[in-house]
């Protein structure tokens, strides 16, 4: 006859064998139904180039300091967990996007998950991604291709343990990034909350690295480099005296309400972002920030 | 008398350009600041008239204009970056002094676009667009990479 506690040792056991076994399992991508000859159809080049720029895909895959090639490898980003590296995304067969599928290329951008099944970190913002539309993927899927393909093995990440156990990101997706998002109507919270992802920046994070998403755009004075990000919350703006008209300066040239222009990181979001944007975006950004 | 009220005035303007290089020598941070604030006051006026916020309006740019002119002296911004003249409210990074030359040629930058935008303001709106849009990229440059962020 077993005792109580033999018993509650074989279930301990079960659980942490369940759980180890639920760890090592592959990801599962959603099957998303982009078909490539409907989409590629109708996929604008153009339009794409825009939104490479616009979402923060050159600024973060290319370093203008050192030289290198555009879209073949971004420079270090310094976080709590780590250094971090974007990897070459040019349409290099060997060491860049060249032997992707479109499909590779959604699971990537909107799944976080690599064609070889491995899990970004989130410092690739797929959490904000995820909510891109099929258009927007194609759009940008076909003007990646358009890029001269540049051989770049890219930088590995440099992270101390366990941060550097991939493993442990089954779990975080677990709690921090839905598996469904609700597709988003108004055109300035698409902009904001997923091609531009203010809030990777705006938004505090919590010890695990993830959003506070009860202080959504609340500022985070904990930025790499001594950077920080401040309050753009509606009642900040307001406070502030803030009009949208302000903020669309901001966006388009990137000048402060005293004539003083944004310095840091936010310069970059400027240069290669919000400054190519329509006057309608720029509106629709404004409206839904201040709203 | 005649000669000696020329003689008072020239002596008053000497002794006020001598307070003034002296304040620059003393207290540089303060008069980068209040200089870096004359240039802002520019850029707000001519800000919004550039992205067709507000109409354009020939005196006021050119009030505007001339006041960037007189400020964006490269040799007088310059001088106001002594080596290590850092504070608490000073948002300068120290990497200005470890990359002198590389911010020196970005204050050439500025002077020359400022310089540029001001032999073309005159033509119009549209004639100086670009111009003034080099001038934000240089205050943008500049800002990104020697200054930290405002709190």
């Amino acid at each position: 006859m077993h005792t109580l506690k033999f018993k509650l040792s074989i279930i301990a056991l079960l659980i942490v064998i369940s759980l180890i076994a639920w760890l090592l399992m592959p990801i599962n991508a959603n099957q998303h139904d982009i078909s490539e000859d409907q989409f590629l159809e109708s996929a604008d080049p153009i339009r794409g180039e825009n939104l490479l720029s616009v979402a923060g895909c050159f600024a973060c895959h290319t370093d203008p300091e050192s030289g290198v090639e555009e879209f073949s490898g971004g420079p270090a980003l310094d976080s709590p967990f780590g250094i971090f590296y974007a990897s070459n995304i040019t349409p290099d067969k060997e060491t860049g996007t060249g032997s992707w599928t479109l499909s590779d290329f959604e699971r990537a951008v909107r799944q976080g998950i690599s064609p070889q099944n491995y899990m970004y970190y989130p410092s690739m913002p797929y959490t904000a991604y995820s909510g891109l539309t099929d258009q927007d993927i194609v759009d940008m899927w076909v003007a990646l291709q358009r890029i001269e393909p540049i051989s770049r093995e890219s930088k590995q990440h440099i992270l101390p343990f366990p941060f550097n156990q991939r493993i442990l990101l089954k779990p975080w997706r677990l709690l921090y990034f839905p598996t469904f998002q609700k597709p988003v109507e108004d055109r300035g919270e698409y902009l904001v909350k997923h091609v531009l992802h203010c809030s990777e920046c705006h938004t505090p994070r919590n010890l695990l690295g993830a959003q506070k998403l009860s202080k959504f755009l609340q500022g985070n004075k904990d930025l790499p480099d001594e950077n920080f990000a401040p309050d753009i919350s509606k009642d900040s703006l307001h406070n502030s005296n803030w009009s949208r008209d302000d903020m669309e300066l901001l966006l388009s040239i990137g000048m402060l309400t005293d004539g003083d222009f944004v310095g840091g990181s936010m310069t970059e979001v400027v240069d290669y972002g919000t400054s190519q944007l329509s006057a309608d975006d720029l509106s629709a950004i404004s409206q839904y920030l201040m709203k | 008398m005649k000669v000696f009220y020329p003689f008072i005035a020239v002596t008053l303007l000497i002794t006020a350009l001598q307070t003034k290089a002296d304040e620059s020598v003393n207290n540089p941070i303060e008069v980068r600041k209040s200089s870096m604030k004359a240039l802002g006051k520019s850029m707000k006026t001519l800000g919004p008239i550039y992205t067709q916020k507000r109409p354009f309006n020939a005196d006021v740019v050119k009030e505007a204009t001339d006041r960037l002119l007189d400020y964006a002296d490269s040799m007088t911004l310059l001088h106001l970056f002594p080596e290590g003249s850092l504070s608490d409210d000073s948002k300068s990074k120290p990497d200005i002094w470890d990359n002198w030359n590389e911010f020196s040629n970005m204050m050439l930058d500025f002077e020359k676009n400022v310089s540029d935008f001001g032999m073309v303001v005159g033509m119009g709106l549209e004639a100086s667009a670009v111009e003034f849009k080099h001038i934000t990229e240089s205050c943008s440059d500049c800002h990104k990479k020697y200054r930290t962020k405002r709190k």
